[in-house]
């Protein structure tokens, strides 16, 4: 009996020696999946699941692969800080460790990680998700931060797929590629690499520093005991990326929005301004994107990031975590769908829906699914490579629950092939239903035309033709009260006639209505869209007969014969209408003396006559969002002055591309600032944003207050200043920023800050004079690429400084009496490289000739010269012959720097080869 | 003899002793393991006890400190309350730093106390456990107004700087203007009351949303409502609205995704409390056609409202449920409806403390 206990005993040891070898699984389990709030572990089989890893490593012994199919990321993290990282789960996940990467140049440098993601599946199992940081002097590519997502799916390749379909559709999304990541020399399988949205993220789009938002109220980052509909509630949202005028904290740019797209369900007016800021380009193109990927994983609590740019008002949207959905298609392609308060309002205009069929129908067309299938095709070696030696390939899927299916590389090409085929089917069903004939049926009712609707593609250039005899209308309307008669307040239809084919000039779209999809379980919160058959009726000033009707599909321009039906459709939606020719909008002419009391948005063409005079009131502005022709002269210049002479006014601003053209000539301002006008920031007094094209002619600003600049372009193209006058600005008295500007004959002085201050941009500065500035004359900044030429530098604090990437041209200046003649250096750590100054044919005076340069930056002098010795401080400055040896104001070579003469002749200038200094 | 006898039977009885406690305490051992083993074995291979024991867990010092501190609840002692809802905090600090799922149960507890806390001295024995609270909870809505309320009296601004962050996690529930608005007039702050007021009038950012269920909007604010048509072939169908506006008459929409014979008509209303509606009519179209519905030619059921004059109260922590009933008609033959109406907030003060707000028409 005590022997048969002993024994007994011993047995269960044993076993429960084994079991409590589980308990790591099960105590990983516990941390990982039910000490935090809102996790999402789902009750997995722990014997499945290590069965599956043993199997797993058992089969990467037999089939080792020395095929290497994509890129390899190495890493190395000490066994001591791995354990760190998974020792207090989930806390520690998140804390940075040092550890070293293998750099694209084969160099080992340092780095920081941690664990990345929301959901415990990223760092509970073997497989984890990576987030590394590099340091700030050695980035990759200018970014810093990557993460490496471990595969969720398990064709490895759908949420990489999705990033790379995104980019080929024109959205704005983080770079990404398939990598097979090593850790301490161990193979860990294929990984999909993505960018870090944030600040250097913006910065290499060509985007200044504005607020990118992150939108996440799901899994562990839902805040409980409050409503999580991020687009109910500015604060749910977290900021990646800073604007950096506005407290951290405000939210009045996501608020203004918010507030916006609530008011716009039932208000004209604000749905107008919301499609000011929520651009349809860009959520018709996300929208669009969406139906091709077929995922709408970027919901209402979920995934969402959205870039709020105050410089030109917008919120736009920027992909994440998308993921390409065609795996679980399951014979049902969606067209139409919708995840959150935004699309659901957008979905119902038909002008978003044809703006957004068009874009679906360009990428059909642009054969952007035909290479994606090309693209995972020439992956499949690769990743069938790395799935031959990954033992644990699907071990996320699995902690999510899901059965793993995938047991031999056949059944991966199966999975693959069912990819592929999906994808195929996706694209021909999408490209049938763009081009399919419009569904539209007629009929005829008391000499009024009932016109159904239905289906997804648009009826356009709808041709009615009269039966013979009938009279001919003369007006035609959509007879929205359904009274079978023409009022003053329905929308009048264009139409041409040509015999007794009258065509409406006009797109109509069936209504979408939105499906509660979940009432079983009473959620009214979201749903499919479904398109209804909706009915408009015609109704003419005489009785309408009509032989036939006929429609193109707006997409295609093909043209179909309709049948007379007694189908009835449904009233339009609040929304729907038919989509006319918008009217071109009358030009405003103002002379004499305009006065602006009020802030004023000016959204129609302007010309504003020679001799006008602008009074504004204190803090009031002018802002024109179409072109606007200032036809000042030299004897009668356009004057804009303060309306009360102890305050300020506000700002002038050309906002948006329909100010493209804008011609601004003899203008005369002082006295204003800057301010906010509709959730737009403008620092300048005189403002050009996100416009181009504009011609600017003798230009004279002086006194502003207030806020920094006198003249402030940003994200300009091709604007030229052709002669200007610039007194006494605050701080910048022009500040340029992410444009392409071309300044000339401008007089500049006593700046409170710079002359002319760039960033990130591309600039020519001719036979201009700059001086007495408290900062810079020149700044270039940013990776900014500028020309000076023929022109003086006088009495500034620093004549020319160019730093963080930037490379300054300078040919035939005079630096006169500055503190500082040329400064370079490296001041932002997110650009590689400090400043470079090629100086050719100028001269310098002044007491002191300082020429400084920092180890990242370097100047070049050639056959200049100087009426006292230069101060040369750095390494990187080079002087040549004719500089050192050479005196006077004629040039010791008769050519100038290889460099310079390029960028002469691109700008279509001759130079002045022969001398030294500027010809004024 | 006798001391021979005496010590072999006691050696005896002490070998018999020490063999019992050694098979005892093997028996024990054994038990142990064996329970361990049933335990770790039915927790590695059955997912679903494993779940279900690990939520139970999560729910244990909470439960437990629930029947601790229900005396103390009863005879508002809130010196013991405070002694165990502060162990509660620390047990749970202890397992995880932030977002514990054992927060739930404590905020569960702490609510409990703090709706039976009434006197001023109840709230300063508390003071440093809601202090602690908020600090581990930040995102909490409720951790910040229970720590505004025990601030109210001692630290007036402190107390409304709790509030402002409790208003931006939730800018529709009416407990944290209450409490500011209160704590302005009584600290004679009348910039500030000025300003609480206004925001309690037009903040519709927000709202509420139970941990452990999901309502019909999943969240109560001032933003959604939906329509449910029961139709006489016994469907029901729902179409939604997310553009509620508060101090404006406007006309709300919903489009139906075909004709309907409507036999009942309800509005759903995920509405925080103390919302008031005024309907002016409903409006059924067909094909373009109107049917024009006057407010007073029907009759509106609420289900849990108080109808005041011609304005409907909204009542529920939960929304509401107004029902249109036609006098003497039945709903005709309709592809969409819209309803006209205005929303205000009801006034947390008599009209002269907090200036009103007027309604726009559009």
């Amino acid at each position: 009996m005590i022997r048969w206990r002993y024994f007994l005993l011993i047995v269960l040891a044993m076993i429960a020696g084994l079991l409590f070898g589980a308990h790591d699984s099960i105590h990983q389990m516990w941390r990982a999946g039910f000490t935090g709030l809102i996790q999402t572990i789902r009750p997995i089989s722990l014997p499945d699941y290590h069965l599956d890893k043993a199997l797993g490593r058992t089969r990467a012994l037999f089939t080792t692969s020395d095929h290497v199919g994509m890129p390899q990321l190495n890493v190395f993290l000490s066994e001591h800080l791995q354990r760190t990282l998974t020792s207090k789960l989930p806390e520690n996940a998140k804390k940075w460790q040092k550890g070293y990467m293998v750099y694209p140049d084969g160099e080992l440098r340092r780095i920081k990680l941690r664990h990345r993601g929301d959901n415990p599946v990223n760092w509970m199992g073997e497989k984890k998700s990576w987030r590394f940081k590099t340091r700030k002097k050695r980035l990759i590519d200018r970014t810093r931060t990557f993460n490496l997502i471990a595969p969720q799916a398990p064709d490895l390749i759908t949420n990489h797929l999705a990033y790379w379909i995104g980019g080929r559709a024109g959205v704005l999304g983080p770079k990404s590629r398939l990598v097979e990541f090593i850790l301490n020399g161990e193979y860990q399988g294929i990984f999909t690499e993505v960018e870090h949205l944030d600040e250097s993220f913006l910065r290499k789009r060509n985007i200044m520093p504005v607020n990118i938002y992150k939108g996440e109220q799901y899994n562990s980052e839902r805040i409980i005991y409050v409503n999580n509909y991020l687009f109910d509630n500015p604060y749910l949202w977290k900021k990646l990326s800073l604007f950096n005028s506005w407290p951290k904290s405000d939210r009045s740019d996501l608020s203004s929005f918010l507030q916006l797209l609530r008011n716009a369900e039932t208000d004209n007016a604000a749905f107008d301004a919301l499609t000011k800021m929520a651009r349809f380009e860009d959520w018709a193109r996300f929208s669009a994107y969406s139906t091709l990927v077929q995922s709408w994983h970027n919901s209402s609590v979920h995934n969402q990031r959205i870039i709020s740019d105050p410089w030109r008002g917008i919120i736009q949207p920027v992909l994440h975590d998308t993921v390409a959905n065609y795996l679980s298609l399951e014979n049902r392609v969606v067209v139409d769908g919708s995840s959150h308060a935004l699309t659901d309002l957008y979905s119902r205009d038909p002008v978003f829906l044809l703006q957004k069929y068009r874009f679906l129908y360009d990428f059909l067309k642009a054969g952007i699914l035909n290479s994606a299938v090309g693209y995972i095709e020439a992956q499949i070696p690769g990743m069938l490579s790395a799935y031959h030696r990954d033992s644990l390939p699907f071990e996320l899927l699995h902690l999510n629950g899901i059965p793993n299916q995938i047991r031999n590389a056949g059944q991966l090409k199966a999975l693959w092939s069912k990819l592929i085929a999906n994808i195929r089917k996706t694209r021909v069903f999408l490209k049938a239903e763009m081009e399919k004939p419009p569904d539209v049926t007629w009929s005829q009712n008391s000499g009024t035309v009932g016109l159904v609707i239905g289906g997804t593609s648009a009826a356009a250039s709808i041709r009615l033709v009269l039966a013979g005899g009938a009279p001919i209308p003369t007006k035609l309307a959509w007879d929205k009260n359904g009274d079978g008669s023409l009022s003053s307040d329905e929308l009048s239809l264009p139409f041409t006639i040509k015999g007794r084919h009258l065509t409406l000039d006009a797109t109509f779209l069936a209504n979408r209505v939105l499906r509660c999809l979940n009432c079983v379980n009473a959620n009214i919160s979201g749903g499919l869209i479904v398109t209804v058959p909706t009915q408009f009726n015609l109704v003419a000033d005489i009785p309408l007969k009509l032989d036939s009707l006929h429609a193109v599909n707006s997409l295609t321009g093909r043209e179909t014969t309709f049948p007379l039906s007694k189908r009835v459709g449904i009233t339009p939606g609040l929304r729907n209408r038919p989509v006319t020719k918008l009217a071109v909008k009358t030009t405003q002419v103002w002379s004499g003396k305009i006065s602006i009391q009020k802030t004023r948005v000016v959204d129609s063409p302007v010309i504003i006559k020679a001799g006008t005079i602008i009074e504004i009131a204190p803090s009031k502005s002018l802002i024109f969002r179409r072109k606007v022709l200032i036809e000042g002269t030299p004897e009668a210049p356009i004057k804009v002055r303060r309306r009360n002479p102890d305050l300020p006014w506000g700002l002038i601003a050309l906002q948006g591309r329909r100010a493209d053209g804008s011609r601004i000539s003899h203008l005369d301002a002082r006295g204003g600032s800057g301010g906010m006008v509709n959730g737009i920031f403008y620092t300048g007094m005189l403002s050009i944003h996100d416009a181009a094209d504009i011609r600017i002619q003798t230009l004279r600003l002086a006194d502003n207050t207030k806020y920094d600049d006198l003249l402030h372009i940003i994200y300009g193209d091709n604007i030229v200043i052709n002669g200007c006058k610039l007194e006494n600005a605050l701080s910048d008295a022009i500040d340029v920023d992410i444009s392409q500007v071309s300044i000339r004959r401008c007089r500049i002085t006593n700046s409170g800050n710079d002359a002319i201050d760039f960033m990130s941009s591309k600039a020519t500065i001719e036979d201009s004079y700059l001086a007495n500035s408290k900062d810079k004359g020149i700044s270039v900044g940013e990776a900014s690429a500028v020309l000076v030429f023929n022109s003086v530098l006088a009495g500034n604090q620093i004549g020319l400084e160019a730093k963080d990437g930037s490379r300054a041209l300078v040919a035939n200046v005079a630096f006169q009496g500055n503190t500082k003649q040329i400064n370079a250096y490296k001041k932002n750590w997110r650009y590689a490289k400090g400043g470079a100054i090629q100086v050719d044919k100028s001269l310098f005076s002044g007491a002191e000739n300082q020429i400084i340069a920092d180890k990242h930056s370097r100047i070049s002098l050639s056959d200049s010269g100087a009426a006292l010795p230069l101060q040369i401080q750095g390494k990187n400055i080079s002087t040549d012959s004719a500089t050192m040896t050479v005196k006077g104001n004629n040039a010791g070579v008769k050519t100038y720097q290889p460099e310079i003469s390029k960028r002469l002749a691109a700008e279509g200038l001759s130079g002045y080869p022969e001398q030294r200094g500027p010809v004024q | 003899m006798i001391n021979n006898f005496n010590k072999s039977e006691s050696g005896k009885i002490l070998k018999q002793i020490t063999f019992y406690i050694l098979n005892a305490i093997k028996n024990f051992i054994f038990v142990l393991i064996f329970i361990a083993v049933i335990f770790v074995t039915v927790l590695y291979f059955d997912s679903g006890i494993r779940k279900f024991a690990f939520r139970s867990l999560s729910e244990l010092p909470s439960i437990s400190i629930h029947f601790l501190i229900r005396p103390a609840i009863i005879s508002a002692n809130f010196k013991s309350a405070a002694i165990w809802l502060q162990r509660e905090l620390d047990i749970i600090r202890w397992i995880r730093s932030e977002k514990s799922s054992l927060l739930p149960g404590l905020i569960k507890n702490t609510g409990a106390v703090m709706r039976r806390a009434a006197k001023p001295k109840d709230l300063v024995i508390l003071k440093p456990f809601l202090t602690q609270l908020a600090k581990a909870a930040p995102d909490m809505y409720l951790t910040r107004v229970w720590l505004a309320r025990a601030l109210a009296d001692t630290d007036p601004k402190a107390a409304l700087k709790e509030l402002s962050e409790a208003v931006k996690l939730s800018g529709t529930d009416p407990e944290s203007y209450r409490l500011a608005i209160s704590i302005a007039i009584r600290h004679g702050l009348r910039t500030e009351l000025q300003s609480w007021c206004n925001h309690y009038q037009t903040n519709q950012f927000g709202g509420i949303r139970p941990y452990e269920t999901n309502n019909q909007f999943m969240a109560t604010g001032i933003r959604r409502m939906a329509l449910e048509v029961r139709t006489q072939n016994k469907e029901i169908v729902f179409y939604g609205h997310k553009g509620l506006s508060l101090n404006a008459l406007k006309t709300y929409a919903f489009g139906f995704d075909r004709q309907l014979k409507i036999s009942r008509l309800f509005l759903k209303l995920g509405l925080s409390p103390g919302v008031i509606l005024k309907i002016d009519g409903l409006s059924l179209f067909n094909q373009g056609r109107e049917v024009h519905i006057p407010s007073s030619d029907m009759v509106i059921l609420s289900k849990n409202g108080f109808h005041v004059r011609d304005t409907l109260l909204v009542a529920g922590e939960d929304g509401d449920a107004l029902e249109f009933v036609l006098r003497g008609r039945t709903f005709p033959l309709a592809d969409s409806a819209a309803i006209r109406m205005s929303a205000v907030r009801a006034g947390l003060t008599a009209s002269n403390m907090c200036h009103s707000v007027k309604t726009r028409e559009q």
